[in-house]
């Protein structure tokens, strides 16, 4: 996975729950299941992109250690 | 020699005050955005889905008794969870926490010290550990010891908010 995808992944998990609970909260009445998953979702989307980044960047520094 | 030496310097000076001052604000605003704004996200989810699910009774009953031992409620344990993937969604967990009166003032930021050293655990250990090319027998002790330094911080900041009255 590149550097941009695995930010797109982050960003896109943290755009769907914010988006999600501000439309709960001022705008329509989303059930609290369907909230339950779309939360999951955003936050497995979130922490995949998290952890993704430190990878991407630990390959980085390695490969700069070994020039 | 000399001449590279007067032209570094000459690069050197020629950064002035404002641009320095423009080039701290710009690493600031990226550290927020891109990486403190995504943690706290992440810590606010999940605390949101813990409590919706009420996963976060469970935790509370489970693990009352090592959290105990520091004075904290089993709850807390939720903190250490997001903590785990970065140090900014665990102080975001604590103070979602505290807003919603799962913990108490002192007990939020006693788990702040724990958060910094047990935080972004897969983080380091694939920039730090992964990197240096540490003996794969030791990297097992490498995991742990921020684990023991949280809970060493946990008992010292007890100890603290104790002799302080705090707690």
């Amino acid at each position: 996975m590149s550097k941009k995808n695995a930010s797109k992944i982050q960003w896109t998990g943290c755009l769907i729950v914010v988006v999600s609970m501000l439309l709960s909260h001022y705008l329509i009445a989303i059930p609290e299941t369907a909230m339950i998953v779309v939360a999951s979702v955003s936050f497995v989307m979130m922490a995949a992109g998290m952890i993704s980044l430190k990878i991407i960047a630990a390959k980085e520094e390695k490969a700069a250690l070994r020039k | 020699m000399a001449d590279n030496m007067k032209k570094s310097e000459q690069t050197e000076k020629k950064e002035s005050i404002i641009t320095l001052f423009m080039k701290g604000c710009y690493d600031g605003y990226n550290i927020g955005v891109k990486n403190i704004l995504p943690a706290m996200i992440l810590g606010y989810t999940l605390v949101y889905i813990l409590q919706a699910t009420g996963l976060m009774d469970l935790l509370g009953t489970v693990f009352a008794p090592v959290m105990g031992l520091f004075g904290l409620p089993g709850e807390a344990f939720a903190v250490l969870i997001s903590a785990f993937f970065a140090k900014a969604a665990g102080a975001a967990t604590g103070a979602n926490m505290y807003a919603t009166g799962i913990l108490t003032m002192s007990q939020a930021a006693m788990m702040l010290p724990a958060c910094m050293l047990m935080g972004t655990l897969i983080g380091h250990y694939a920039r730090i550990v992964l990197v240096s090319g540490a003996n794969q027998k030791w990297h097992w002790l490498l995991i742990l010891t921020p684990l023991f330094d949280a809970a060493l911080s946990l008992w010292i900041m007890k100890i603290l908010f104790t002799v302080m009255g705090v707690m």
